[in-house]
């Protein structure tokens, strides 16, 4: 069954367990903008979420390596999904 | 793990989390005896939290029975369970023998058979066919290296 | 001929067992200067070579950022070894080669070592290391360091490097961002002071990027208003966040050539596999509640013969002595002194041995970074940070080993506040006090007073966290986000567990060892003299009587108040301390030593209940004093700690007296 869904751009937080998105913009200071480019988050990277729970840190999938973000840090990298 | 012999690998598994769930509430309750009225079960050790983890390894086997994306990859429950059972059951055998070391070297009585009783060591035997299964199956399908 | 080697790369490289490889383990510990970061260097000899290899932290990137990476980035262009070998995850390489591109652009002669070529391969990556080494112009060497295997090419390749010379490529950063960086090299090239010093190329780029430490060091230069006029200039092309546009660009150029030289599609792995486990929701906290609790056995118990066996061997050691040394001062000096002295730090040893060898097996394996992040959730709650769970658990054994053990923790704000209330985690040489004392007083409620103690202390230690983090500014704004790499599972090697359980048992001997040897001698001579007079006329009793006045509000008496100024040496000696005042000699008597505080009244329920508080809560002992100050390098937090332990565990002892005396107790 084929459903149409339009692309969206969400937080990573939101993102579901299993799902991938494209990253394309992270908000935030220059410290954690820095900190999270060098560890692979650039736009127009995909990213998928290995574990996400409703609370509490995140795993994600980047490059090939397991990355844990805080929910706070989740909430401030954007994704696009679906389309 | 073959699908032929799912419902004989269910059943083992089942009972498997059934002994480690009763093994983990007699220690539990064992232990809670022997806090308030100073004698726990006999046969059983007072252990509130080597009982909590036996229920813990009884809980993780019980969510190896409904194995994940059959037959395609191997359970990763059943990995999970069967490690714990193992480093469980090494655990008590080195406990096992420091406290037969230990009672010579201080010149006490071992009561080795009080001992040797852990439930949990006779457990991870009774599991180790099903360790080396579940193993073996995924090395098999890894080819070969853990990672 | 030496040669200056210094070994660099991401965390979770396999570098330390690279190190122990090139090095045969036998390392030297000692800290970067004025940092508490851990410096090792050893030797390796090779063809007649010789080799010093220093073994840098382990770094994600090179911006100035973190004490790490300054550490990491200053020994480089500062200390200028002839060789930097840059171990890379062959596993992982998209992400490793960020760090390499930047060692390049520091123009140092680069080896990359490629490790995990055997995982690697299993991912069914296929690496064209030809290729590769042609992209980046550095000559590059594959190993497996937990077979050992490619380390003989790598000493070769070392050994061999002084008679070549190789030049990394430069990236390029596209035309736009290239004419800056040359533009800004221009203008420092024509000035000796830094041309000599630094790659001119990478000053460049560092300007570009506004890094604070290297406009710091460019504040002498001639020609610094115009670089200030070209960093406003900059902006416009560059954007608010230069430093996070070169990195993208460097992530593009790795993104760019990859295809090239990597084949390969990555699988499921049996990490993802285990991670469903151990990270599962409902199961991931009470799975690690359970390893934790099998550490902890695996920790007291099967080290106890072992511990066993060295308190016997010193007790037999100081009964000889007594019995062929005739002259009684000089006797008691080096039995109860000297020999007991010794054997007290030596009957730990085991267990942090043993402690280390678990620990270090649960972090090679790869879990120990699963476990902060299942208990990530709870501990922000409490004001700590995922990975101080560790420590705190491990205080119930011992507070020493608790301490060594906040290594985990990266961020030093979380490091330090873990550490600092880790000692109201109610370790295992109180037990004995509160036997005693419970024992004696509390009567049928014994058991369940003892066990108050312990959850007290956990209690005091989230509230104590939690108050730190609101009150005081050195941990308000501690807080740094949560990012950390969770490394593949791996199958712990053996040597690797070995080594390190040697290297945290020497540095507990040496260290924690001289401070408890000298307080014994200390405690031994306060208690023994003036020689021959009764134990009311010593010296500690004269201390005592003046102590006495402190404790009165809580209703200790002299003996009381001195008994807990010898517990700052170690807890235990507390009951040694009620033995000696009332004449009983060994431990093995505690019986008749608990009836003796019960029928003379030495406390009542009340007052000995708030005395196992007092216990619980004042000052940590000198062993975890010590740990307190190697592993903060400050005495401030140690004069901390003591302080508001102090205050602590006067208000716990007081507010206990006066609820009980409001509630009708006397």
């Amino acid at each position: 069954m084929y459903m149409y869904r339009p692309s969206r751009i969400i937080p990573l937080a939101m993102l579901p367990e299993g799902v991938r998105g494209i990253i394309v913009k992270i908000i935030g200071g220059r410290g954690l903008v820095r900190r999270l480019t060098e560890m692979g988050f650039t736009p127009g990277i995909e990213v998928t979420v290995l574990k996400s729970s409703f609370q509490g840190p995140i795993l994600a999938m980047i490059r090939g390596s397991r990355i844990v973000i805080g929910r706070g840090v989740a909430m401030k990298i954007l994704v696009e999904v679906g389309g | 793990m073959e699908i032929k012999n799912g419902k004989l690998l269910t059943i083992y598994i089942s009972i498997l989390s059934l002994l480690y769930a009763a093994t983990g509430i007699l220690e539990i309750i064992s232990a809670l005896l022997n806090l308030i009225i100073g004698i726990g079960l006999s046969w059983i050790p007072p252990d509130l939290f080597g009982g909590f983890s036996a229920l813990v390894i009884s809980a993780i086997f019980f969510k190896a029975i409904f194995p994940w994306r059959r037959r395609k990859k191997a359970n990763p429950y059943l990995l999970g369970a069967t490690l714990m059972s193992m480093i469980f059951g090494t655990l008590y055998i080195l406990i096992f023998i420091a406290t037969g070391i230990d009672a010579y070297i201080v010149n006490e009585e071992w009561k080795w058979i009080t001992d040797l009783m852990r439930p949990e060591i006779w457990l991870a035997a009774a599991s180790t066919p099903l360790t080396y299964m579940a193993w073996i199956k995924m090395l098999k399908e890894f080819k070969g290296k853990a990672n | 001929m030496k040669i200056k080697v210094a070994l660099i790369g991401n965390p979770n490289v396999g570098k330390s067992l690279i190190f122990n490889n090139l090095t045969g383990g036998r390392s030297h510990i000692g800290n970067w200067p004025g940092k508490t970061v851990e410096k090792k260097e050893g030797r390796c000899i090779y063809n007649g070579v010789e080799m010093e290899i220093i073994d840098l932290p382990g770094v994600y990137s090179l911006t100035a950022q973190s004490i790490d990476e300054l550490i990491a980035r200053d020994y480089i262009i500062e200390e200028k070894p002839d060789i930097v070998i840059d171990i890379a995850d062959a596993s992982n390489l998209e992400r490793n080669l960020y760090l390499t591109l930047q060692l390049m652009e520091l123009e140092v002669k680069l080896i990359l070592v490629l490790n995990k070529m055997d995982i690697a391969e299993n991912l069914g990556y296929n690496i064209d290391v030809e290729a590769l080494s042609k992209k980046l112009g550095i000559p590059i060497v594959t190993t497996i360091a937990t077979e050992g295997k490619g380390m003989d090419e790598l000493k070769k390749i070392i050994a061999e490097s002084i008679h070549r010379e190789w030049k990394a490529k430069k990236i390029s950063y596209g035309r736009e961002i290239d004419e800056l960086i040359f533009k800004f090299e221009k203008l420092i090239a024509v000035e000796r002071q830094f041309s000599t010093k630094y790659p001119t190329r990478w000053l460049a780029i560092k300007i570009l990027e506004r890094d604070e430490d290297i406009l710091k060091k460019i504040k002498k230069s001639r020609n610094l208003d115009e670089i200030l006029k070209n960093i406003d200039e900059s902006i416009k092309v560059l954007g608010d966040e230069p430093d996070v546009a070169l990195a993208e660009k460097r992530y593009e150029w790795i993104s760019s050539i990859l295809p090239q030289v990597l084949k390969g599609i990555r699988p499921v792995t049996l990490s993802d596999m285990l991670d469903k486990v151990f990270l599962d929701k409902h199961l991931g906290i009470p799975i690690f509640l359970s390893l934790w609790w099998s550490l902890f056995r695996f920790t007291y118990d099967v080290s106890a013969p072992l511990s066993d066996l060295i308190d016997i061997f010193f007790n037999r050691l100081g009964d000889i002595v007594k019995e062929y040394i005739s002259n009684e001062q000089l006797a008691s000096f080096i039995a109860d002194g000297i020999l007991g002295g010794i054997g007290g730090v030596l009957v730990f040893l085991p267990s942090i041995l043993f402690l280390f060898f678990g620990l270090s097996i649960l972090e090679d394996s790869g879990y120990l970074a699963r476990a902060a992040f299942v208990m990530d959730k709870l501990m922000y709650k409490l004001g700590l940070n995922g990975r101080s769970f560790i420590p705190i658990l491990l205080g119930f054994g011992c507070n020493v080993p608790a301490i060594m053990a906040t290594r985990t923790i990266k961020n030093e704000k979380d490091r330090v506040l873990t550490i600092v209330v880790n000692p109201l985690i109610s370790c295992s040489a109180r037990l004995p006090v509160y036997i005693l004392i419970g024992g004696a007083v509390l009567g049928e409620y014994a058991t369940a007073g003892v066990y108050s103690m312990y959850i007290l202390g956990i209690v005091l230690a989230v509230s104590m966290a939690l108050l730190f983090r609101r009150i005081i500014p050195f941990f308000k704004s501690g807080r740094t986000p949560f990012i950390m790499e969770l490394p593949m599972y791996a199958k712990p090697i053996l040597k690797t567990t070995v080594i390190h359980m040697w290297e945290r048992g020497s540095l507990f001997l040496r260290k924690a060892g001289t401070i408890i040897f000298l307080g014994v001698i200390s405690v031994w001579f306060l208690s023994t003299h003036p020689w021959g007079s009764p134990i009311e006329e010593t010296y500690i009793a004269i201390l005592g009587k003046i102590l006495e006045p402190l404790f009165y509000p809580l209703g200790f008496d002299w003996r009381g108040a001195v008994a807990l100024f010898f517990g700052f040496i170690a807890k235990e000696i507390v009951v040694g301390a009620f033995s000696i005042f009332f004449g009983f000699g060994g431990e093995g008597e505690e019986e008749s030593l608990k009836q003796y505080i019960r029928t003379h009244k030495i406390f009542t329920p009340l007052t000995g209940y708030a005395f196992m508080a007092f216990t619980l809560t004042y000052i940590p002992c000198i062993a975890t004093l010590g740990a307190i100050y190697r592993e903060t390098g400050s005495w401030k937090w140690v004069l901390f700690t003591v302080t508001y332990e102090l205050i602590l565990a006067y208000t716990v002892a007081f507010t206990i007296v006066t609820a009980g005396h409001l509630l009708g107790f006397t």
